[in-house]
């Protein structure tokens, strides 16, 4: 009796709080700023804005490259910086203390670019996104498409696109608009261990010498652990991309892509096949292992447990700095007929905002301005490639420590991730099934088969 | 005077009079005053937000853009279906053997008795569907539209099922070993409860540093027995063994407070009785110790079900879910769902499972709890 | 859902129950040092992680680049402490947590003590119907709702403020089965003694009511806090502004980074300084603490 009670109180509960849905509307959708007709009066708005109206204007800034503030406060002194996270907060203090505007940044968050993404759609959807804001170039059109992202003429703010190279100019774009600054490109390198490889035997008049083919290559895995007793190579597998962008760099290596030029999915290739069995070959041998992840493999690496570490360009500069033992970066090697590594970048974006403030955005294109002007800084700090052209021939880029050693990636190798919409799914689809290869041992026919399948429906 | 009456009337009497109505009415307002602050924050932001889920679950809602579509049980059929689903009678087999054996055992004694309950009807019906559920699978060439929702649900219940009785277990056994109000008892019991009141982000802090093949301690530790150094969270044979032992490290002690406050309602006689019947330690544990917290024992199953069931914290600090999928858990995959791929609609739907399969152990715990009561 | 805690479930919990059985006293005395030292080892060992995150806390940090593995600080030094206030969001967190919590805390208590008087001890049509209808909420899962909120919370236009955070972790069924199950085992007769004197129900609740529900208060507002200062999905999604981090999603967005953290001291230092509120509360309010949990055994 008293159940029946409760069920039935229950259930008008259920109807009154139905009404209360009723009355509660939708959520929220795009600001305005993302509309296309709005954005002509509002880029002209943003345009008008004078340096008066621009004093002592604070924005805020979303980023990934990590926490540092115990390092850099108060430092503005961009030679001191000896990592990722310590380069970009520096610029970031020397643009507080010196921009012209008094414009002062204020960072909203911080987290590494792994959950980065988590919390930048949470602060967007909750109606709140940071003025400025750093993205990789396959995530431009995730947010672009959903007019998410301030759209703008960069002549206009006199920022010279013209001096980023084709790549970068092309990365910042989606469907004929510009929304981004280009920050840096990035790619998949070797960082070397040379006291073991001089052990190994696999040093040449200073400098590793790199496997030319798969065969070489695991000789080389061979000797290295006959000889030292240490993995040839250490990779962040667990929660980590390193060895999703080896498979990728031996794919591109064979000519293959994992998507055809209209879009559509070519995961079930034989270029595919050919590089997850290499990299089979590797893990079977006990030359590489999968049981690390990001942190793990930099500390087995630099614990000595293993002769080179795969890892981008931007750990060039730390590592150099910080190495117990003889270091030395090259060009992750062409093992196949084609030079290629894994590439991305990071850029710039302004978030739309529900006030359209065009003082608040031209803030902070000022600021993404001036990141663009001192990607030569970012670049020299790091490892990183600099988008412009005017840095990468300029004589300090040239003549910095080690880049000599990978300009065959900068100019030849780099090959970056296709910049179709939904890339961050349609990666995960893949990555998943080569995790299956690798964590549980499916065969690599059916996890291609199965990738193919589900990217063929995630595309269609 | 009048208080006493109208709480008389208000209790059986049908027959008011005009005095007892004005004081009826007095207390309707009272108790909606009472109440009223508590109940619409409940409306609010307790019932609400299912109904909400419920319908945010029929769109193709999505977080970051204005368009909502409705597309009915779209978001439903691909958490649970596929592609090529095909449906066999050996898949799962041995377990869905086990749970027609437990269906029919469950009718074993109404058989005898010749008489059933609604309750286990239900129970046998929900059994024998879910064997039959469970012979579905991907066919040739097939595949769940969702693996990521089986995975984590497998995790979740995967990590419930271990966590939960070596949580309970030793909870028990510590409890047990402070039993008798010794002196120090109450600051050993201290020490062991300390680790609860941390927050998940320092306890996954202590943890991740701890378990590190290179830094931490317990690779240290390890060594002189030469044990080699493990990359617990890197491994994904070993990945889920660390989230629940830093789990049971959290959270044992509450279950220790528990059990202790329950070995003090053990009736001190019947300890007594059994010592006179000349009965050894292990015997005393079994014929007077466990029937003495059978409702605490309970209790804390049912409590620990709860909570695991909606592990997040641990998990996405430690491993984020990795590697893989090997610690991917639901609410993790609601989370991400949610927030990483914009699908707040699909991301409604498998909360909603989450709910519901929340509820069903909560009507066995409301059931079981309930006998208890009458006992 | 519906058991009743018994009285006796809730007493203290260092009253001895079982008479020990009668040993020669050498043999006891020697028994009882093996049992002591056998539980301060496993008491010990139980705590090495914390004594250990201690002790990196006291490091050096340059230290720490090189050995981890020590219980005791190798190159002592407090400056990992005087950092987690003077550098970054930390002390910001903290408030923000502090804020939170308490906020949290005295509404869940105040609002379910009110409720729960009114289940109790007034007499109105629909009483049962809406108190189970509350008890229906306790099947509800927390963690599992957020979305809905989110979406809620983001039309008000009201995330990163600490009304999100605070409002809906108020509404706690729970609270309200524990103030009900505490009102009505006050007898009538305290309540009729003060009607007699005039006092309305607004009097004998806040006079009488309030003061005598003390210990159960209490009890549930350390089980609250507790909750809500390690509460970490809601204000991890709610909450996208660093300034307005708690401490729990504060400390665990800085560990994001574990290849950059170089500063590991400081970074143990911060998780000590964040748990500290609720050490202190623990330390003074132990015994309500574990009252409080085996309170909340009635039901989940």
């Amino acid at each position: 009796m008293r159940k029946m009670k409760a069920l039935a109180t229950t259930a008008s509960l259920a109807a009154a709080a139905m009404l209360l849905a009723a009355c509660g509307g939708g959520t929220s959708g795009a600001p305005e700023g993302g509309s296309p007709e709005g954005n002509k009066d509002l880029n002209a708005a943003i345009k008008a804005v004078t340096a008066d109206e621009l004093k002592g204007t604070t924005i805020t800034m979303s980023r990934m490259f990590g926490d540092c503030e115990e390092t850099t406060q108060g430092v503005t002194d961009t030679a001191k910086a000896t990592s990722e996270c310590e380069a970009i907060q520096i610029l970031t203090n020397k643009f507080n203390a010196e921009n012209e505007f008094g414009i002062k940044i204020e960072r909203l968050g911080g987290s590494d670019w792994n959950s980065y993404y988590d919390a930048f759609n949470a602060s967007i959807a909750g109606g709140e996104p940071a003025d400025v804001a750093n993205l990789h170039d396959y995530a431009l059109s995730d947010y672009a498409k959903r007019g998410q992202l301030l759209s703008f003429n960069p002549a206009d703010f006199g920022i010279e696109m013209s001096d980023a190279t084709a790549q970068a100019q092309k990365s910042v774009q989606y469907d004929g608009s510009t929304y981004a600054v280009p920050f840096d490109s990035h790619a998949l390198l070797w960082h070397v261990n040379t006291d073991i490889l001089e052990q190994a035997g696999y040093m040449k008049d200073g400098k590793p010498v790199s496997p030319t083919s798969p065969e070489e290559f695991l000789q080389m895995a061979k000797d290295v652990k006959e000889k030292t007793g240490k993995y040839i190579m250490s990779v962040g597998v667990a929660n980590d991309d390193m060895l999703w962008r080896t498979f990728f760099t031996f794919v591109a290596q064979q000519g293959g892509a994992l998507l055809n030029e209209d879009g559509s999915a070519n995961v079930n290739s034989a270029e595919a096949k050919k590089a997850l069995e290499f990299i089979n070959q590797l893990i079977e041998g006990e030359y590489i292992h999968t049981n690390a992840d990001y942190a793990g493999s930099i500390d087995e690496w630099k614990n000595e447990k293993s002769a080179i570490l795969a890892n981008g360009t931007w750990a060039v500069n730390e590592y150099a700095a910080t190495s117990t033992f003889g270091y030395t970066v090259v060009d992750f090697p062409t093992v196949f007929n084609q030079s290629a590594a894994w590439a991305s970048s990071h850029m710039w974006v302004m978030p739309t905002q529900k006030d359209n403030d065009p003082v608040q955005y031209r803030a902070a294109i000022e600021f993404a301005k001036y990141l663009y002007n001192n990607t030569d800084t970012w670049s020299l700090a790091t490892g990183h490639f600099s988008p412009r052209v005017s840095v990468i021939n300029s004589d300090a880029y040239l003549n910095a420590p080690l880049r000599s050693n990978y300009t065959e990636t900068a100019l030849k190798n780099i090959t970056f991730v296709p910049q179709v919409d939904n890339w961050t799914a349609i990666k995960s689809l893949i990555h998943t099934q080569l995790e299956e290869v690798w964590f549980n041992g499916k065969a690599i026919d059916a996890a291609l088969t199965e990738a193919q399948s589900r990217v063929e429906q995630q595309t269609k | 005077m009048a208080t006493a009456s109208a709480r008389a009337v208000g209790g059986k009497k049908r027959v008011l009079s005009p005095s007892a109505k004005k004081a009826r009415s007095r207390n309707l307002r009272y108790g909606i005053a009472f109440i009223a602050p508590f109940i619409v924050l409940y409306l609010i932001f307790v019932l609400y937000p299912v109904v909400q889920a419920v319908q945010m679950s029929f769109y193709d809602w999505d977080l970051l853009g204005s368009t909502k579509e409705f597309i009915g049980l779209g978001n439903y059929e691909r958490m649970l279906w596929g592609v090529n689903i095909a449906w066999s009678m050996t898949h799962m087999f041995w377990v869905r053997l086990g749970l027609l054996v437990v269906a029919v055992l469950l009718l074993f004694t109404p058989v005898k008795s010749k008489s059933i309950t609604a309750w286990r009807v239900t129970g046998v019906l929900a059994l024998v569907a879910l064997a039959f559920v469970l012979g579905f699978h991907p066919g040739e060439n097939g595949f769940w539209n969702d693996p990521d929702f089986w995975v984590s649900l497998k995790n979740t219940l995967y990590f419930t099922l271990i966590s939960t009785p070596i949580i309970a277990g030793l909870g028990l056994i510590m409890a047990l070993a402070l039993q008798g109000g010794r002196r120090g008892s109450r600051l050993y019991q201290m020490a062991f409860f300390l680790p609860y009141i941390l927050p998940v982000s320092v306890v996954t802090l202590i943890w991740s540093y701890f378990l590190s093949p290179n830094q931490g301690l317990l690779a240290r530790m390890l060594e002189p027995f030469g044990v080699d150094p493990i990359s617990w969270l890197a491994n994904p044979n070993t990945a889920m063994t660390a989230i629940i032992i830093t789990t049971v490290w959290w959270t044992v002690g509450f279950n220790l407070v528990l059990f202790a406050a329950g070995l003090q309602d053990v009736d001190a006689t019947l300890y007594e009785a059994a010592s006179l019947d000349g009965a050894g330690r292990w015997r005393k544990f079994v014929s007077v110790t466990l029937p003495g917290i059978q409702h605490v024992l309970l209790l804390v199953m049912v409590m620990q079900v709860i909570a695991s069931f909606q592990v997040f914290g641990q998990v996405n600090i430690m491993t984020g879910g990795g590697p893989g999928t090997k610690t991917k858990v639901l609410i993790q995959h609601i989370y991400q769902t949610g927030f990483r791929d914009f699908e707040l609609g699909y991301a409604s739907a498998i909360s909603l499972f989450l709910f519901a399969l929340m509820l069903v152990v909560s009507v066995i715990q409301m059931k079981y709890l309930g006998k208890d009561n009458t006992k | 859902m519906s058991t009743v805690v018994s009285p006796s479930r809730v007493k203290t919990l260092d009253a001895p129950s079982v008479t020990l059985e009668p040993r020669r006293s050498f043999r006891r005395v020697s028994g009882t040092a093996w049992y002591h030292i056998a539980m301060v080892i496993a008491a010990l060992v139980w705590l090495i992680p914390m004594f250990w995150m201690t002790s990196l806390a006291l490091t050096d940090n340059e230290a720490l680049t090189k050995n981890t593995t020590s219980l005791i600080p190798q190159d002592f030094t407090l400056d990992n402490f005087l950092g987690v206030f003077s550098v970054g969001l930390t002390s910001q967190w903290f408030l923000n947590s502090a804020i939170v919590t308490l906020g949290t805390t005295v509404l869940t208590v105040f609002l379910c003590a009110m409720a729960g008087y009114a289940f109790a001890k007034i007499d109105f049509r629909g009483k049962t119907i809406v108190y189970a209808s509350v008890l229906a909420g306790l099947m509800i899962p927390k963690e599992a709702m957020f979305i809905p909120l989110f979406t809620m919370f983001a039309d008000w236009e009201m995330h990163n403020t600490y009304g999100a955070l605070i409002l809906p972790r108020i509404a706690a069924p729970l609270g309200v089965f524990l103030m009900t199950q505490f009102f009505s085992k006050v007898p009538d007769e305290v309540e009729e003694a003060a009607r007699l004197d005039g006092a309305g129900p607004w009097r004998v609740f806040f006079s009488i009511m309030l003061p005598l529900a003390r210990p159960s208060m209490v009890a549930l507002a350390i089980f609250t806090f507790v909750q809500t200062w390690n509460d970490y999905l809601w204000p991890l999604v709610s909450a996208t502004k660093a300034e307005m981090f708690t401490i729990t999603t504060g400390l665990a967005s800085l560990q994001g980074n574990f290849a950059q953290a170089t500063e590991l001291g400081s970074l143990m230092a911060r998780g000590l300084v964040g748990s500290l509120p609720l050490l202190i509360i623990f330390v003074l309010f132990q015994k309500h603490l574990i009252r409080g949990i085996a309170m909340t055994s009635g039901d989940k």
